[in-house]
């Protein structure tokens, strides 16, 4: 019977749940005003939500670098990669949790924005720069075995 | 049933059809407004149109029901009011029998043909099989255009796919939404140069608004004011609207510049004249990215009323630009200069004190009447992508370019007989301009085939000649001959000025080993002294 009930409005303790999560580490609302009512659990909670967000910066951080790598135009993958590492570098002291919840937001758009728009530069390449390293010759069949052409950059 | 539209009633199933036949007779009657998916009507292959009907609309003669049961027809000639949902017909098509929807399914396997992953010149030459190295030139010329941001091309694929309604169509949501974006890149432009959103005009370019101001204020206020004040300096489409200005019988005073590049202030002050319209002046040359002293000239042309105009084409984004603290009446800017798409530019046109311009674009009365014609709208929203980007970014990418023009200029200047063209202060770091004396600037850029670099503006580029801001700068042809632009940008890396500075070193030395005159300077001949016999 219980399944057929009418929809509720939700209890004040599920909202509190759904917007502070305490047991779900892979979650995304970060740091939501803390819940006021419990003074002696608070200190526990702000730890184990600080951790959750440091946890959670660290993962966007990593697939941000990741997701920078795969730009197939070299200007854009250094770009995206020294963008990423001065950003997170810039702001790694930042306390305010609203600050926090904003920069993360952002960290989420744009790496969404990364996935797309490596995605566009996979599929338009170009040559390499004359920078970008690797060999360049006639493949005798054998493994790993390439005969230079020219030194890079210098004709 | 002669009231019912003879069209919808052929179309409609025999149910529906019961259904609106009861309409008129009992309006009240309910319908559902959507249709439910109910494997019956799916066997249907008529076009089914159902109507809400909450309320009936009066029209036309409508039989109705009194309480006896009479039927009376009433003729009535105003239309009820309605909600807008009663309004709105829900129209399904039935789907072709056995069809899959497919929408918002992704494609199934996006991996990248290794073939083209490596090299599109290794299929060209059919003998190299491995080109894992690199052929292309870095790039080095962001004062001719940059690369499209790939955040800008991220903010405009949605306009250049789905979303291509014309921002001027005021009667559907295509128009609607283009429209609504196309103001937001108008306030995030604004917003860049501290302007208000309704005094951006967008142009193709930048030269198209250095066309748009001086012509347009000109011939607008040509019946009483016939001069205008220009500097040696300015871009090539400033020049030439002028010298087509003076066909037309205006007076133009090109201003001399100093040795530095910028133009001395008592010079313009004696320009002046009663009858002066117009002062254009750039804030950044393109050449050589001297900065021009551009509050102490605001303050000048506002205190004698007279209108001016600036190309900010390579400022905009790139330095502080604010056109109240500057007094600037017009200004321009060129999207592919600021990493945004190319074929889009903005004219800033102050409204308070008004400026008033001749169009030369006439027709729909786009863009307050300055500049019809639709709007290229992914062009724009890109535009305003590029310009809220380098609002964000504007102190972050300045400590690059920084970085990298002063690790360049050190390096190159350390060689011996190089100069730094412009002033050393008051320069954008991006457009380091060096002479390379005893070498000749087009053939180093054969021998620099490597790097994408340019002797002076991309106009002038196919002609041999040397640049004219250089020789107004009172270079010697020679030096003029021998000077090279390096322009740093947001997406230019430290690596890539090492190989610069490696390539120029090395290039730079062979092409002076080949020359009998330096051969001379080493053996310490002044070459001013020598008298060369004519042939």
């Amino acid at each position: 019977m219980s399944a057929f009930k009418l929809p509720q409005a939700p209890s004040r303790a599920a909202f509190r749940e759904f917007r502070n999560p305490t047991n779900s580490p892979t979650s995304l609302p970060l740091s939501t005003p803390l819940p006021v009512s419990s003074p002696p659990r608070m200190s526990a909670t702000v730890s184990s939500l600080m951790a959750e967000t440091a946890l959670q910066v660290r993962s966007l951080y990593r697939s941000l670098l990741r997701t920078s790598n795969q730009f197939a135009t070299y200007n854009f993958r250094e770009y995206a990669k020294r963008r990423t590492r001065d950003a997170f570098h810039a702001h790694k002291g930042e306390t305010d949790p609203r600050k926090i919840q904003e920069f993360v937001q952002k960290g989420l758009q744009d790496l969404n924005m990364l996935k797309r728009q490596t995605l566009v530069s996979s599929f338009y390449q170009l040559d390499r720069l004359v920078i970008e390293g690797g060999s360049e010759g006639k493949e005798t069949g054998r493994i790993a075995e390439t005969v230079r052409q020219k030194e890079i950059g210098l004709d | 049933m002669a009231s019912l539209p003879s069209l919808s009633a052929r179309r409609l199933p025999s149910t529906a059809f019961q259904r609106l036949g009861a309409r008129t007779l009992a309006p009240r009657q309910s319908v559902p407004t959507t249709r439910p998916y109910v494997d019956g009507y799916r066997g249907c292959n008529l076009q089914q149109r159902l109507y809400s009907m909450r309320s009936a609309t009066l029209t036309r003669p409508a039989l109705t029901t009194n309480g006896t049961g009479m039927v009376v027809v009433k003729r009535t000639y105003v239309k009820e009011t309605k909600s807008v949902s009663a309004v709105e017909a829900v129209v399904r098509l039935e789907e072709p029998r056995g069809s899959v929807p497919t929408i918002g399914k992704p494609p199934i396997n996006l991996s990248v043909d290794p073939a083209a992953m490596i090299s599109p010149e290794a299929g060209i030459l059919k003998q190299a099989t491995i080109m894992d190295t690199g052929s292309r030139p870095i790039y080095l010329d962001m004062q001719a255009t940059t690369p499209t941001d790939p955040r800008v091309l991220d903010a405009m694929l949605p306009y250049m796919t789905g979303q291509y309604g014309n921002p001027h169509s005021r009667t559907h949501a295509y128009g609607w939404e283009t429209d609504k974006a196309v103001e937001i890149a108008r306030e995030h432009i604004a917003s860049l140069i501290g302007a208000d959103p309704k005094e951006i005009i967008f142009t193709s370019g930048a030269t198209e608004s250095n066309n748009m101001s001086v012509k347009g204020v000109a011939r607008f206020y040509g019946a009483k004011k016939k001069h205008i004040i220009t500097t040696q300096t300015e871009h090539k489409c400033v020049l030439d609207s002028c010298r087509h200005l003076q066909d037309e019988g205006f007076e133009i005073t090109y201003l001399p510049v100093q040795g530095n590049g910028l133009i001395n202030l008592k010079d313009l002050e004696s320009a002046f004249r009663p009858d002066t319209a117009l002062v254009s002046i750039m804030t950044v040359n393109n050449e050589i990215g001297v900065i021009q002293p551009m509050e102490d000239i605001g303050q000048m042309c506002r205190s004698r009323k007279v209108f001016f105009h600036t190309d900010a084409a390579q400022a905009v984004g790139k330095i502080p630009v604010d056109v109240n603290k500057w007094n600037i009446d017009l200004m321009s800017i060129s999207g592919h200069k600021i990493y945004g798409p190319k074929g889009i530019g903005a004219c800033y046109v102050r409204r308070k004190p008004r400026v008033r311009i001749d169009p030369l674009i006439t027709g729909g009365g786009q863009e307050r009447g300055l500049r019809s014609g639709t709007l290229p709208a992914p062009l724009v929203i890109g535009l305003g992508e590029a310009c809220k980007i380098a609002k964000d970014e504007l102190q972050y990418d300045h400590e690059h370019v920084s970085r990298l023009s002063k690790k360049l200029k050190d390096g190159l200047l350390a060689m011996e007989h190089t100069t730094l063209n412009g002033d050393p202060d008051r320069h954008y770091p991006g457009c380091v301009n060096v002479s390379f004396a005893y070498v000749e600037g087009e053939s180093l850029l054969m021998a620099l085939k490597d790097i994408a670099l340019s002797s002076g503006s991309a106009c002038t580029s196919a002609s041999l000649e040397p640049s004219y801001v250089l020789r107004a700068l009172g270079n010697s042809d020679d030096s003029a001959h021998s000077s090279i632009r390096f322009g740093i940008g947001r997406f230019t890396t430290e690596r890539e000025i090492d190989y610069v500075l490696d390539a120029v070193k090395d290039r730079v030395g062979f092409l002076r080993e080949l020359s009998p005159l330096w051969e001379l300077v080493q053996e310490g001949i002044d070459l001013n002294t020598i008298e060369w016999s004519q042939h």
